[in-house]
This record gives structure tokens, sequence and C-alpha cells, in this order.
């Protein structure tokens, strides 16, 4: 029973980053139709940021976080404007590739600068563990989970609140009608990658204490965030972090109980059946697929 | 892309064969073992891009066609090692193999699209992968299966391998250029373009679809079978991410959808990274900045835009000799353009006096508008429903409505918007739901019918919103529409080229008497989408001629038509009758609808109200009050 709790609890803790991920990718698909395949390595670049502002530069590591989102953010929205503005009329694979392009380029760009060997970032916390119950946590995972609750609330808060933030759901709606009611699209597309992207940085550079940091870490959280995405309905808020933390359980729990050879099949396989049997996902909206 | 006519295609052919020769004696000229072995790499690639595109074809991108290669590899690989099966076999096991799993993966997913189908085809690629890496008692997992055996004893050194797979690609593109020429090719083109449209004219997607899915991994599983005889070992590695990258780079760089376009970028990009050797630690940072700048400025893909340029050359060469006898292509549109009035009515007049129907050299008229028509007596009845009920959740757009349709005639549907017309338009022709109720149409009963299905028993509609091939010419618009009624077949398209060439004629001439049908012969060269406004809905009801209907349902073709268009509209319905064809019209314009029907029926809030000619219509209580309203009780009495 105390195992299972405790793979229940990282299963969240993972499932947490997972929808993270998942938010910034499904507004970005529903806001500018772009599949972004570049979306792991804003992830990666998060988690260097940290390692460079935090560990090489020293310093603190809340504030590294910020910084580095803030700096991938701005990376994010030179990159809309060089790479995607230019093709957004044209059909869907020509943004895919485009994006699949960048995660290349981005993933080997910081292989020759930061090279390609793991490295860890140290521990921002001290590391002895906090009893609750018969459970222990260590500060740095506390931390980790709260603050992907708050970006969470935070995201949710923006979107609902504020003039941008309503701009983007119009937006998300209706491209055509919202630029007649005098939206800037091109700067909500703008953005919206910037922020998607951002908030992928803060994920990366969240788990970063955790994991190890290498420069092709980017690429099977590029494809979980995809499962996170259709799980919970192409562009749904709710759904994607309903699914990403449906998905973190899963694999945790998976992984302890059934076979951790398998563990990353359980993203595809979620894919899979949800596409076949509900393929507007758990909590997308009907007749948008077809 | 159509028409093949013998003075284009005999060029392509010879160089073709220029091209085949050349690569025949190269490996006797070139005598450098790493460039041999690139050779045969880039012979896979070619295989694996060109079926990959074969789904691009019909409009689909997959993301998982490494599965189909990695399924074929493994089956060879398995049967030879461990069931000493013989080469032969085992490669035929390996395209079938993949073959039964296209067949599977495809009936569960083909009803997806665009970022659906994308995802899921990545999923079940991945999950292949994860199948090899784990289930080590069949795959060996990480470790690999090696020292499988060469296809024969003497297939030592590169050179056989280099002659096996030249055949292969041979072969491969020799029946995909025969496929893209056949009517099999044409729905596959149709359906790329515009797959409502094609549905709605007879061809089925899921046939053109499952086809396409079934070739290209029967494609793929073969070149994995030659892969894993020629590498002689297999692991885990043949089904990661960055393959199918790999592929898709090819075929959509290279140019998604033509022949030539994925060799190209096969070959491109085989090449490619081994030039970028030099650049070591840069190679793939270099690759995927080539990849963002290949998408940025030709997002067509190389070939396509080689081929314009090369067009465009050619052109201006010409103009430059002869400035009056070769005018470019786009000044006779413009000048086609600014004639547009004046010949629309010539045409019309023309089609009017009948000049084709006594052509001696052309099929006549009816012979070609109405092939299928017997004529029927006028009042024997087509189609008629019974009770049919169409409900949205609470909202009752058609409600208990009995129609009938009597052959021969042209019958009106009216009434104010949301009176429920278009829907009982998609419950005829399959595009909408229908809650209860029956459809019959000749005695056959049509509710569990996909549109391509009716279309192909003679029911065809055309669309409220225009719905064109939009980027293909007028007269190709025609001959794409006459596919669904063709019957051809995958052994037609690829043994019976004799046939498939008299197919296309056939559907030529249709395709020129319905152009002057509808007085659009003078804009046959232009592409559709570049149309007036006007004509392109007179495009659309030659659309729907095309694919031979029996019965012609039409929404709304007046709409956004000034009056003198209304006029050419209501004479050319009025000759589409004449052949014998019925027609249904949705119709808001009055002028059309009282000039030209037999009869009306009028629905309101989902319901009949009233049927009759137009004159009983004209004076009906119930439908006046259905259109101005009803005068309210409770108003104030002016009189007293």
């Amino acid at each position: 029973m105390v195992g299972f709790l405790q793979h229940l609890l990282n299963g969240l803790l993972i499932g947490g980053i997972y929808a993270l991920m998942g938010i910034g990718l499904t507004l970005i698909f529903g806001v500018m139709n772009v599949v972004n395949f570049a979306h792991g390595q804003f992830y990666m670049l998060g988690a260097f940021a940290v390692y460079t502002i935090f560990t090489l530069a020293g310093v603190p590591y809340p504030m590294a976080l910020i910084i580095s989102a803030l700096l991938v953010g701005l990376l994010a929205a030179i990159i809309e404007r060089l790479l995607l503005k230019p093709i957004r009329n044209e059909p869907i694979d020509v943004s895919m590739l485009a994006t699949i392009g960048l995660s290349i380029f981005l993933a080997n760009m910081v292989q020759i600068i930061w090279d390609p060997t793991p490295k860890d970032i140290g521990l921002p916390f001290p590391l002895q563990g906090i009893q609750v119950g018969p459970i222990s946590l260590t500060p740095i995972r506390v931390f980790v989970l709260v603050s992907a609750l708050l970006i969470i609330v935070a995201s949710h808060l923006f979107l609902q609140r504020t003039r941008v933030g309503k701009a983007i759901r119009a937006t998300f709606q209706d491209r055509e009608a919202a630029a007649l009611m005098g939206v800037n699209i091109d700067f909500i597309y703008t953005f919206t990658f910037s922020w998607g992207a951002g908030i992928a940085a803060l994920a990366g550079g969240l788990l970063a204490p955790i994991f190890q940091v290498f420069p092709t870490m980017g690429a099977i959280v590029t494809a979980k965030s995809f499962a996170v995405v259709i799980v919970g309905g192409l562009g749904s808020f709710p759904g994607a972090i309903l699914a990403g933390l449906l998905l973190g359980v899963a694999e945790s729990l998976g992984a302890a109980y059934i076979s951790s050879g398998y563990r990353d099949a359980i993203a595809f396989i979620l894919i899979i059946v949800v596409l076949l049997v509900r393929p507007t996902g758990l909590l997308g909206k009907e007749g948008r697929v077809g | 892309m159509i028409r093949p006519k013998e003075q284009v295609t005999r060029p392509i052919q010879y160089s073709m064969l220029v091209v085949l020769a050349a690569a025949l004696i190269a490996p006797q000229v070139v005598d450098d073992q790493f460039v041999v072995r690139l050779a045969i790499q880039a012979g896979v690639f070619i295989l694996l891009a060109s079926a990959h595109n074969l789904l691009m074809k019909v409009g689909l991108l997959s993301l998982g066609p490494v599965a189909f290669y990695g399924l074929g590899a493994y089956v060879s690989a398995i049967l030879t090692t461990r069931y000493e099966v013989s080469f032969l076999p085992a490669f035929l096991a390996a395209g079938i193999a993949a073959t039964v799993a296209g067949w599977i993966i495809g009936r569960l997913t083909l009803r997806l699209r665009t970022a659906y189908f994308v995802l899921v085809t990545l999923g079940f690629a991945e999950c292949f992968r994860l199948v090899a890496l784990n289930w080590i008692e069949v795959t060996n997992g990480p470790m690999g299966i090696a020292a499988i055996p060469p296809p024969a004893p003497w297939f030592t050194g590169y050179l056989p391998y280099y002659y096996f797979i030249l055949l292969l690609v041979a072969l491969v593109l020799f029946g995909l250029y025969c496929i893209e020429h056949s009517t099999i090719g044409r729905g596959m083109l149709a359906l790329r373009e515009n797959e409502m449209l094609a549905q709605s004219v007879g061809i089925s997607s899921f046939r053109y679809m499952m086809l396409a899915a079934l070739l290209s991994s029967f494609i793929m599983g073969l070149a994995g079978s030659f892969y894993a005889h020629f590498f002689q070992f297999l692991g885990p590695e043949i089904l990661v991410f960055d393959l199918t990258i790999t592929i898709v780079v090819m075929v959509i760089a290279g140019g998604r959808a033509t022949l030539a376009g994925p060799v190209l970028g096969a070959i491109l990009f085989t090449v490619l990274p081994e030039l970028l050797r030099t650049a070591q630690e840069w190679r793939m940072a270099i690759f995927g900045l080539l990849l963002m700048i290949i998408m940025l400025f030709m997002p067509d893909g190389i070939f396509p835009t080689l081929h314009r340029l090369a067009l465009r050359l050619i052109r201006d060469r010409l103009q430059r000799r002869s400035q009056t006898d070769a005018i470019s292509t786009l000044d006779s549109e413009l000048q086609v353009l600014t004639e547009r009035k004046l010949t629309l009515n010539n045409e019309l007049h023309k089609a009017l006096s009948g000049t084709f129907v006594t052509d001696g050299s052309h099929l006549s008229r009816s012979n070609h508008v109405g092939s299928r028509v017997r004529l029927r007596d006028r009042s024997e009845s087509l189609l008629v429903s019974k009770d049919l009920c169409v409900y949205f959740g609470g909202v009752h757009a058609v409600e208990r409505v009995d129609l009938e349709v009597k052959a021969g005639e042209v019958l009106a549907i009216i009434g104010p918007n949301g009176a429920g017309k278009t829907t009982m338009l998609n419950a005829i022709t399959g595009f909408g739901p229908i809650t209860s109720g029956k459809i019959w149409y000749q005695d056959k009963i049509l509710n569990k019918l996909q549109p391509d299905e009716l279309a192909r028993q003679g029911i065809v509609r055309t669309f409220q919103q225009t719905s064109l091939f939009l980027k293909v010419s007028v007269r190709d618009n025609l001959v794409l529409a006459h596919t669904g009624s063709e019957q051809a077949t995958l052994y037609t398209s690829l043994f019976r080229r004799d046939l498939s060439r008299q197919i296309q004629q056939e559907a030529e001439v249709m395709a020129d008497c319905i152009l002057e049908f509808i007085g659009l012969k003078s804009y046959g060269a232009l592409r559709a989408g570049k149309l007036p406004y006007g004509s392109q809905r007179l495009l659309e009801l030659g659309i729907a001629l095309a694919s031979q209907p029996q019965l012609l349902l039409l929404d709304e073709p007046a709409a956004g038509l000034n009056p003198a268009e209304v006029n050419d509209l209501i004479s050319l319905i009025g000759w589409i009758r004449d052949e014998g064809i019925t027609v249904v019209l949705v119709e808001h314009d009055m002028k059309l609808v009282m000039g030209i029907s037999d009869r009306v029926v009028v629905l309101d809030d989902g319901k009949k109200i009233a049927e009759g000619s137009p004159d009983e219509i004209r004076t009906d209580d119930r439908v006046i009050e259905a259109y101005l309203g009803k005068r309210s009780e409770h108003a104030p009495n002016i009189e007293s």
C-alpha cells in the first residue's frame, strides 16, 4: 500500500509536468493549427538554460527557472516570426515538417554548444525527506508538484480573465471573426507560441534537478506531449491537464506493476485507443474530426 | 498531369529509358564500393519514399511507415534464420505480412484525418518498435538478429544487390506510373483535391485510401526484407522515429504526390548527409536548417518548384522565338477572362441550337450527358421518402416528411431559412444523418448507403457553397468527376494500359461535350480556381453531370448569381431535364423556382406544409403565412 501511494505520487509529479507540456502544445494547435514537433526541444532548452544559469552561474534556482523560461519564450517568438509566420497558410504537413527541421536543428546545436554528455544540475534544496504519514517526500519533489499546479492555475486564470487571454480564446474559436473584432492575429500567434514554449521550458527546468540533462531528452517528451494532447482532445485545455496527470500515473503504476520495458508504450497505446474509441479525446468537443 | 498526350509522354519515356540504361552501366564504370553501397541505400529509400507517397496521393500524411518496413524486415529475417525458409518465399511473406498489417491498421485509422491520422500512425509505429525491443523470444530484443543469409549464395559483394534493388525500383516506379495515369490515379487526385466533392460524384474515399495503404505497406514490406538480407543484421533501430522523419522529409521536400518528387528527394537526402560528413558535428544541425529552408521557400517541394522554373524557362524561350504564336498561358488566360461575357453568351446559344447533337464526329449530347437514362414514364416515382425525420438533439430539423419525386420532372423544395431543406437534401444523398423513416429509390431502400455509393446509383448532388477541384483545369474537373462511374480495377491500371487509355479518352470526350453543354468550352485549360464566380457555379453543375446522374439534386444553384446568370441557369436546367435527368432543386430564388419547376414542395420548420404546381403554391395561404407571418389575433383592430 505504501509502495502504491509512493508510485501514485511519483505519477502525479511526472503527470504535472506532462500537463504543462500538454497545455502549451494544445493551445498552439488550437490557435495556430500547428502540430509542434519541436515542443520537447523547448523543454530541453529550458533544462539547459537552468543548468547554465543555476549550476554554472550560481543564480538561485527559482530565479534561474524564471529567467530560462523568459529566454526560451523570446527565442520561440523569434522562431514563430521567422519560420512559422511565412508558412501560415500552407497545409498542416508543411508546418509539421518545418518544426521537425527546427527540432533537429535545436537538439544538434545544443549538442555542439554544451556537448552531449548527460549533466547533473545539482540540488537546489536540501535532500532530507519530509515524512507525510508513511510516504517520504524530498523538498524538490514538493517544489515541482506545487509549481506545476501553480503554473496551471495561473495559465487558466490568464486565459479566463485577461484581455490577451480572451483574445487567444477568441482566435481559438474563429480566426476570421476574431480578426474582424480587432484582435491582432499576428501578435496572438507569436504570443501563443512563445507562451507555450515558455511553459515547456519551465517544465524542463523543474524536472532538471530530478533527472539528468542531455541534448536528446526532448524527443520522447514531444511524443508524450502528443499523447497528452490527443487523449485530452486536440485543443482542449482542461483535457490536457487531466490527460497529463492520467498519463503520469498510468506510466508510474504500469512500470511498477506490469513491465518497465513497455513504460513508454503506454503513451502510444493511449493515443491509439483514444483515437479509435473516442476520436475527439476525453474532453474534446464532438464533431471536430473528419 | 491528367493528359499524357503522345507528344508529351514520348520524350519523358525516352529519357526514362536513358536513365535506366545509365543505371545499368553505372557500376561497371564507377568502380567504387562506397558509391555502389550508397546507390543501394538510395534504392531502398526510393522504394520507401514512393510507397509513403502513395498515401500522400490520397491526401494522408502517415508517420508510421517504419512499422511496415520493420515488420517486413523482421518477418523475412525470422523466417530465414529460424525456420530455414529460402529467400524468395520469405521475401514475398514479408510483403504479404506488411500488407495484412496495413489492412488491419487501415481499417482502424482511415476514418481519421489531418493531425489525428498523423498522430495515430505515429502511435502504431512506436508500439511496433517497443514490441521489437521487448519481445525478446521472437525478435531477440536489442541484441537483434545476426547472420541473416544473403538472398542466394552468389550474392557476393555489392553488385548483385545493386541490380536486385534496381529491378525492384524500376518495377515499382513503372507500376506507380501506370496507376497515376489510370482511373485510380485520377480518383486519388480527386480525393486529394476535394474529398467531399469526390464522394459526391461517386469516388469512394475509403476504397482508394485503403488501396493506397495496401500498396504502400506491400512495397515497404518488400523493401524491409531486402534491407534485412542486404545488411544481414537486424535490430529494433530499423523502427526508430528518425527513419520515419527521413522518409517523410524525402517525400515532402522532394515534392509530395508527384511521381518524381520522392525519387529526387530519396536520392538527394541519401547523398546529402554523406556530403555533410565533412561538417562533422555540424552535420545534423545543417540538415535541420536545410529542412526549414526548404519548407520556407519551397513548401510544395523541390521537384514541383524546379518543374515550374523549367516550364517558365521554356515558355520564355518560346516567347522570344515567336511572340505571335506562342503566347504564354498566363496571357491567354487573361484574354479569356476579358472576353468572358461575349463567349459565354455565344456558347450558350450554340448549345441551345444543338450544334453538337448533330455533329457526327462527336458522340451525341444525349449519348453522353444522360447515357444511363432510360426515359421513364412521367408518372412513375423515382424517389420516395416516408416519415423521414432528422433530429439534432432536441432540434427537429426534418419532421415526418413524405416526399415523392417523379421521373423526369423538376421538383423545387422551398421554404424559409432553417426550414430543413438542405438537411433533407443531405439525408437523401448520404451526407447527413437520418433519425428515422425510409427513403426508396426505384424500389430500393437507400438509408444506409454512403454518398459515393448513392452517386454510383445515379443520385448526385451539388453543394450550397461552391465546391470544385480548385487547383486543376476546368476540363480536368470534369474528367475527374467522371472517375466515379468508370469501371476500372488495379489490374486494369497495371496490365491493361490500352484499356486505361481508352477509358481516359472516353472521359475526355465526355468532358468536352459537357464543357460545350454548360458553355465553358473556351475556359477548358483555365484553372478552376481562376474562373469567375458565376462560371464556377456552372462548372459545379457540369461536374455533377459528368458523373452521369439520373437524379440531380441542386442545393441553391442560383445563390450569388446576377439576373443574367440566373437566366442562363434556367435554360441550362431546362436542357438537363430534356436529357431525361430528374432534377430536385432547393432554392430561394423565386424567379428560378417558378420559371422551371413542374412541382413545388414547401417546407416550414421541418414539416411539409404544401405541395403542388407553382401556381397553386403562389396562392396557398399556408405558404404565404410561412413566408410573411400570421396576422396576430391580438393586433389592435384598426377599423374599430
